[in-house]
């Protein structure tokens, strides 16, 4: 197994914000989460990368058979983790920069990202400026030079044009042909369907994943009775 | 040289083996050495040092101690009295020189004053690069550089310069600049080493239609004292500067970053920003901006920040696979990215160098 989430909990001070969250995936697979708003989604990612906030983890992480609970997001990163941030924050550094030395770091080349990403973006500071597609663009980019073994994408086609989730997708097809396995999250699963391949799907609702299926029938489920049907039977705090 | 004197200059950029320079300017102490390349000699240019230029060149009295009064200040006043060396540059009317002219001011003796003159003349329509790199090697020395600078009509110089001091060594450069009509003047300053204290103010007066770009990358480490600032006199129609300072701030250092506007006629425009990044609590930044307008149709802007580097800056470029320590070294190179747009193209892989430095050292 590549991944696996075993009984992840996450505290911010009192408030829990995942609970309890057991997830796996194997090489190659190719995963979607949803979920409504709050629910979790960005959080579980960044808590796979180890990025913050939270001050409290109990559960494990285990990444290709090491426990990466305790390591550093830039430990995880080059174990094979990539992030796909859905809001880049703007880090004043300018993209070019940025860009040559993630190409040092990993040892790619840049050809393979330059129908991702826009040349015109190269000259300015990194997501200052950007709309929500050249920010999304300019991640799957980043992800495809880092070659990872698990990218994680939180929401790439959320405010995206259509031209631009098709390069998404593409992107998106890209690392799983180069081997990478997916971990998707996506709000209303626009990008799923430009995708030839999805293994599994799950939904993740206050902080815990109430259940995980075949895509088609997620998908069917969500799109038919919303979110409020995975709701039923559970307890507030 | 000394190996210890050549590793200080090169660590500042300096082009030592003078491969990609037209001539160069090297005052070790009070011995000059010059270089004068034949592309730069049937230019008709003059390169050469004041004590020589005071006895053989006859128009130097009309640019000598007009853009700096002697009386300015205690520094002045003993340059006016002691100074024996420095730079004189005459670049003739349309001549464009496109390798840099080097200058290298270096104390390599202890306890010592080294107090300079540097004239540098820019004919009309001329253009050329001078780039001027001061160090010291050992402890207690002092820097007097008075440096009056003449942009002539449609003229363009630009004026590089790196400081690298010791930790007890002070500067005190005192600049004064004139450009006439639609000359262009771009200066670029980079403090990189910890100094007992740096404090400099160039004033540059601006003619019709004529612009300046100035800007200062202020490193403080250890105990440095860095007052830098700028005075713009935008004395005609269609005058327009710009000034950009960036300061980082580590351990016990203080920096003062100043700059000032003067709107004197209308058409004129300018702009002031001073950006300061704190990475100590025992260090102080201040930034003082003065705009004043003194008459109509006069746009003058500031922007002032002071802050620290973004934690979630920090964790999205860790995220990437960067160490704590790399990621900080990467913002710090982004933070100091500014300016180089106005330097020619032979002098951006030193400045970039110099940069890459800063975010070296910066980092802790």
């Amino acid at each position: 197994m590549l991944l696996e989430v075993k009984d992840l909990s996450l505290k911010l001070g009192s408030k829990s914000i995942l609970r309890n969250v057991s997830l796996e995936i194997d090489k190659g697979e190719v995963h979607v989460l949803f979920g409504p708003n709050g629910a979790g989604k960005s959080t579980l990612l960044k808590a796979i990368m180890g990025i913050p906030p939270y001050d409290k983890v109990e559960g494990k992480i285990v990444f290709d058979g090491k426990d990466i609970t305790k390591l550093k997001p830039y430990e995880r990163a080059l174990l094979g983790i990539s992030l796909s941030y859905q809001h880049p924050p703007p880090i004043n550094v300018k993209l070019a920069y940025l860009l040559k030395k993630v190409r040092e770091k990993y040892g790619s080349s840049n050809e393979m990202v330059e129908s991702i990403i826009p040349s015109y973006l190269l000259g300015r500071d990194a997501f200052l400026t950007f709309s929500g597609g050249e920010s999304k663009r300019v991640e799957m980019g980043i992800s495809l030079l880092q070659s990872p073994k698990l990218a994680l994408l939180d929401e790439p086609d959320s405010g995206v044009d259509v031209d631009s989730i098709k390069v998404i997708a593409h992107s998106i097809d890209m690392l799983r042909e180069k081997g990478a396995a997916i971990l998707l999250v996506t709000h209303l699963g626009y990008v799923t369907g430009y995708l030839r391949k999805i293994d599994r799907a799950h939904v993740i609702v206050r902080g815990s994943i109430v259940v995980s299926d075949e895509f088609e029938e997620i998908y069917r489920r969500v799109i038919r009775e919303g979110y409020s049907s995975f709701l039923k039977g559970m307890v507030d705090d | 040289m000394t190996d210890s004197s050549i590793r200080a200059l090169e660590r500042l950029g300096a082009d030592v083996r003078g491969n990609m320079i037209s001539g160069s300017y090297f005052l070790r102490d009070n011995h000059v050495s010059l270089l004068i390349k034949k592309v730069l000699e049937r230019s008709g240019a003059i390169l050469m040092d004041l004590k020589e230029a005071r006895s053989k060149v006859e128009w130097l009295r009309r640019y000598y101690w007009r853009a700096l009064s002697p009386g300015a200040d205690k520094f002045t006043k003993l340059a006016s009295e002691t100074e024996e060396n420095g730079v004189v540059l005459y670049i003739p009317r349309g001549t464009k020189i496109k390798l840099p002219i080097q200058s290298c001011f270096l104390i390599s003796k202890p306890d010592w004053e080294q107090v300079v003159h540097n004239v540098v003349v820019v004919d009309e329509g001329a253009e050329v690069t001078l780039n001027t790199v001061c160090a010291a090697v050992t402890e207690d020395t002092l820097h007097v550089g008075v440096t009056e600078m003449y942009v002539g009509k449609g003229a363009k110089l630009n004026y590089v310069m790196i400081h690298g001091w010791r930790e007890s060594s002070e500067a005190r450069p005192r600049t004064g600049a004139v450009v006439e009509e639609g000359g262009v003047l771009n200066m670029y300053y980079v403090n990189l080493r910890p100094v007992s204290l740096v404090q400099s103010s160039p004033v540059v007066r601006l003619n019709v239609d004529s612009s300046v770009n100035i800007t200062s990358i202020l490193l403080g480490l250890g105990g440095s004292r860095l007052e830098v600032g700028s005075k713009v006199e935008l004395s005609a129609e269609g005058a327009s500067a710009e000034i950009v300072s960036r300061s980082i701030a580590r351990d016990e250092s203080r920096i003062r970053m100043l700059g000032e506007l003067v709107g004197m006629s209308s058409g004129a425009r300018g702009h002031l920003e001073c950006k300061g990044l704190q990475l100590s609590d025992r260090a102080v930044i201040e930034a003082i901006p003065i705009l004043r307008s003194e008459s109509e149709d006069v746009e003058l802007t500031h922007e002032a920040a002071i802050g620290r580097l973004s934690e979630e800056g920090l964790y999205y470029l860790m995220s990437k696979g960067f160490s704590e320590e790399e990621a900080t070294s990467m913002m710090i190179r982004g933070f100091v990215d500014v300016g180089l747009e106005t330097m020619p193209p032979a002098v951006r892989p030193q400045i970039s160098t110099v940069l890459n430095l800063i975010a070296k050292y910066g980092k802790g």
